[in-house]
C-alpha cells in the first residue's frame, strides 16, 4: 500500500516536471515572440543597432546571469516542484511567492518536501500569481494612474514604501522565535557585516554575499549540531 | 508624441503582450487545478486547500500595490503594454527599472527618460530585456528535476542533514533579509521607518500567533502573516509622524 502511494507520488512529481518543462518552454518562446513580432512589423522602418543591442545584452547578462543562479539555488527548495516552475515564470519571488508558500506551510503546519507540502505551495503560489496578474491588469487599465498619486503621496508613502520590511518581519519573526539558538547569532552576524562593511558595499555584491552568508551559516549550523552545542533540529 | 510610443502603444503590442499574460495566467490556473485534484487524491481537507488559496490571494493584494508605482513609471516611457507584460510575467519591480536603464545606457543615453530615446532603442530594449530575463526559467527547465531528485534522496538517506539544509538555510536567508533593515538607519536616519516596519510587523505576527494559541482560534494563525504585514506598514506610518 505504502509502495503504491510512493509510486503515485513519483508519477505525480515526474508529470509535474514534464508539464513544468514543457509549459516553461512555451512561455519562453512566447516571451521572445513579443520583440520578434514587433521587429518583423516595424523593423523595416526603423534602423536597429545590433551592436548596441548586443552590448546591452552582455551588460545585463553579466549582472543578472549570476544573480539568476543564486536565486534558483536559494529559492527553489522552498517553493516546491510545481511552485518553482510557476514562480520563475511569474516573477516577484522574494516579495510575493516565497512568503506566500512559506506562510501557507506554516499556517497549515505542513512540512516542506512532503506530498501535502507540494499541494499547499502550488496552490499558494498559483493564487498569488493570479492576484498579481489581476491587480496589474487593472493597474494598466486605470488603477495605476488612480492609485499611484495616493500611495506615493506624503500621507501613505511611509507605509507603502515599507511593505517589504513589514512582510519580512512578519514572516521571519515566528521562525526566529522557534529557533532562537540558531537565529539570534545569525541575525547578529548579518547585522555586524552590514555595520562593519557598510550598506553600499554590501549592496554592490548583494547576491554573492547572500550566497556566501547562507553557506557559512549552514556550515556553522552543522558544526554546532555535530559538537552537540545545539541538540534540537530546526522547527519550521 | 515620441515616434516609438506609437509602436509601444499599438494594438499589435497589446495583443502580443496580452497573449503571453493570458498564457501564464492559464498556466497558474492549470497547476492549481492539478494540485487541487492531487490534494483530494491524498485525502487533504478541501477546507484547508480553499483557505490556502484565499489566504494567499488575500495576502498578495497589498504587496502587489507598490508594483503599480514601477508600472506607472515605466508606462510613461515604454508605453502601456510592455511594462504590463514584464511586471506580470517573470519580471520583478526591482529588476525592470534597472534593466530598462542599462539598455538605454548602452545607446549612450543617461537613462530611459532621456530625450534621445527613439524607436530603434525601444526595439533593442525589448530584445535585451526579454533575452536577459530568461536565465532563471532556462536554469529551472534544465536543473529543477535533478535538484528535486537530489533533495528527495538526501531526505531519505540523511534526514537531519536535510532538515538542517532546508530549515537552517531558511533561517540564514531570513536573517540576511532582515540585517539591512536592522542596520541601515545608522547610516541614513530616515531608514528608521524600515526598522519600525520590520519590528512592528514581526511583533504583530508573534502577537497574532500567541493569541491564536491562547484562544485556540486557527483564524488568528492565518491572520498572523497578512495582519503582521499590515501592522508593520502602520508602524512605519506612525514612526514617520514622530520623525
Amino acid at each position: 500500500m505504502k509502495k503504491e502511494a510512493a509510486n503515485t507520488q513519483e508519477t505525480y512529481t515526474n508529470n509535474t516536471h514534464r508539464i513544468g518543462k514543457f509549459s516553461t518552454l512555451i512561455a519562453i518562446l512566447l516571451i521572445l515572440m513579443v520583440p520578434a513580432v514587433i521587429t518583423m512589423i516595424y523593423g523595416k522602418d526603423v534602423k536597429i543597432q545590433i551592436s548596441n543591442t548586443i552590448s546591452a545584452i552582455i551588460t545585463l547578462s553579466a549582472i543578472y546571469g549570476v544573480v539568476s543562479v543564486v536565486e534558483v539555488v536559494s529559492f527553489s527548495p522552498f517553493l516546491g516542484s510545481a511552485g518553482t516552475y510557476l514562480s520563475f515564470i511569474t516573477g516577484n519571488i522574494m516579495n510575493m511567492k516565497l512568503p506566500a508558500a512559506t506562510n501557507a506551510l506554516r499556517v497549515n503546519n505542513v512540512e516542506r518536501g512532503t506530498d501535502e507540502g507540494e499541494v499547499i505551495t502550488t496552490l499558494a503560489i498559483g493564487a498569488s500569481s493570479v492576484v498579481t496578474t489581476v491587480v496589474l491588469f487593472l493597474g494598466m487599465l486605470f488603477l495605476g494612474r488612480l492609485l499611484v498619486p495616493v500611495i506615493t503621496g506624503p500621507a501613505l508613502a511611509p507605509a507603502f514604501n515599507n511593505v517589504t520590511p513589514a512582510l519580512t518581519g512578519a514572516l521571519a519573526a515566528p521562525y526566529f522565535i522557534k529557533n532562537k539558538k540558531l537565529s539570534i547569532p545569525t541575525v547578529i552576524a548579518g547585522c555586524l557585516l552590514y555595520l562593519i562593511l557598510g550598506y553600499d558595499f554590501m549592496s554592490s555584491g548583494y547576491s554573492f554575499f547572500m550566497l556566501g552568508f547562507i553557506m557559512i551559516s549552514f556550515l556553522c549550523y552543522l558544526l554546532v549540531y555535530k559538537t552537540g552545542i545545539v541538540k534540537e533540529k530546526p522547527k519550521h | 508624441m515620441k515616434d516609438y510610443l506609437s509602436i509601444a502603444n499599438s494594438t499589435l503590442m497589446a495583443a502580443a503582450c496580452g497573449i503571453v499574460i493570458l498564457y501564464v495566467l492559464g498556466q497558474s490556473l492549470f497547476f492549481m487545478r492539478r494540485a487541487w485534484k492531487r490534494g483530494k487524491e491524498i485525502g487533504m481537507d478541501t477546507k484547508v486547500m480553499r483557505k490556502t488559496v484565499s489566504g494567499s490571494a488575500l495576502f498578495s493584494i497589498v504587496p502587489s500595490i507598490p508594483i503599480l508605482i514601477i508600472l506607472v513609471m515605466l508606462m510613461s516611457v515604454l508605453g502601456n503594454y510592455f511594462p504590463w507584460l514584464r511586471l506580470s510575467v517573470i519580471g520583478s519591480s526591482s529588476y525592470e527599472n534597472v534593466a530598462a536603464n542599462i539598455a538605454a545606457r548602452s545607446f549612450g543615453l543617461l537613462s530611459y527618460t532621456d530625450e534621445g530615446y527613439n524607436a530603434s532603442i525601444f526595439i533593442s530594449t525589448l530584445w535585451a530585456m526579454s533575452i536577459c530575463i530568461l536565465y532563471e526559467p532556462l536554469l529551472i527547465m534544465f536543473g529543477q528535476k535533478s535538484l528535486d531528485k537530489g533533495m528527495a534522496k538526501l531526505k531519505k538517506s540523511k534526514p537531519i542533514f536535510y532538515n538542517l539544509l532546508i530549515d537552517g538555510i531558511f533561517i540564514a536567508m531570513m536573517s540576511w533579509f532582515c540585517a539591512p533593515y536592522l542596520t541601515y538607519w545608522t547610516e541614513k536616519p530616515e531608514q528608521l521607518l524600515s526598522l519600525a516596519a520590520l519590528v512592528t510587523g514581526g511583533g504583530a505576527a508573534l502577537l497574532f500567533n500567541w493569541l491564536a494559541k491562547k484562544t485556540n482560534r486557527h483564524f488568528l494563525t492565518e491572520m498572523s502573516f497578512p495582519g503582521g504585514m499590515l501592522v508593520g506598514m502602520l508602524g512605519a506610518y506612525i514612526a514617520n509622524l514622530f520623525l
